[in-house]
């Protein structure tokens, strides 16, 4: 069973925890053990929205996982990460340099999420809509692309 | 080494793009290095988009430090273990 990196920035927009939650459970059922790197208080939401851990398998600090992959100490065939600020694209730029060899879907919401969207030069995957509240018009790319990404991996 | 916390620093710019912090270290450094994203700094990696650039001024360094919540810092810290390793690890630059 593998290990799939979800890495979440800032839990300010409301989407972010039921997408966590969504990709695991997925992952999950492909047979993937999801792990989530994030900063205190996105693991704190993450964690009270699944207290028994049916979704996410671990938890890890965001920027000692990003250590840990720069260092070479961990691998992850497949990282799913969720962008909505300038940091959550800085985040996720460095895990491409730091990772090449990973398969990287961006997931992007919020209101910005096109203009971020535009502003990636590091080879991925795109999600994109620029939703605060509503999952919906992200859940069907989502889904088509985490079903090929876990195919490729 | 240790925590940024703990070291003597002060910040230059607060809440800005990765884009913008580079320009606020170009335009305050005497000397300019670039190095690779993970590179470390305070035992921690460091966090941007390609080119990082970090900048050396008065024997202190200038660097970009991004938190998820609170967007890009650029900081200036007294570092001078920091200053040795990024003038023998980092690649010069303009």
């Amino acid at each position: 069973m593998g290990e799939v990196l979800i890495l979440i920035g800032c839990p300010q927009i409301p989407v972010q925890s039921p997408l966590v939650l969504y990709i695991a459970d997925f992952l999950q059922d492909a047979g993937h053990r999801p792990v989530v790197a994030a900063n205190p208080s996105a693991k704190q939401l993450i964690k009270t929205s699944d207290p028994k851990s049916h979704y996410v398998s671990e938890y890890k600090d965001v920027d000692k996982t990003i250590g840990e992959l720069a260092d070479g100490t961990v691998q992850y065939p497949l990282i799913i990460s969720l962008i909505h600020n300038d940091a959550g694209l800085t985040y996720t730029s460095t895990t491409s340099a730091v990772a090449p060899k990973t398969l990287l879907i961006s997931v992007l919401f919020g209101e910005h999420a096109y203009d971020l969207a535009e502003e990636i030069e590091y080879p991925t995957e795109k999600v994109v809509a620029p939703v605060t509240h509503n999952t919906r018009p992200l859940l069907t790319k989502l889904d088509e692309v985490l079903e090929w990404a876990v195919l490729k991996i | 080494m240790g925590c940024l916390e703990n070291m003597n620093y002060e910040i230059l710019g607060r809440n800005c793009s990765f884009k913008e912090a580079r320009e606020i270290i170009r335009s305050n450094s005497t000397e300019k290095y670039e190095v690779p994203p993970g590179f470390k700094l305070l035992e921690k990696a460091l966090i941007g988009v390609p080119p990082l650039i970090i900048g050396i001024a008065n024997e202190k360094l200038i660097y970009a430090y991004t938190k998820p919540c609170h967007g890009t810092f650029v900081v200036v810290v007294e570092d001078p273990e920091g200053v040795d390793h990024v003038r023998r690890n980092g690649k010069p630059v303009q």
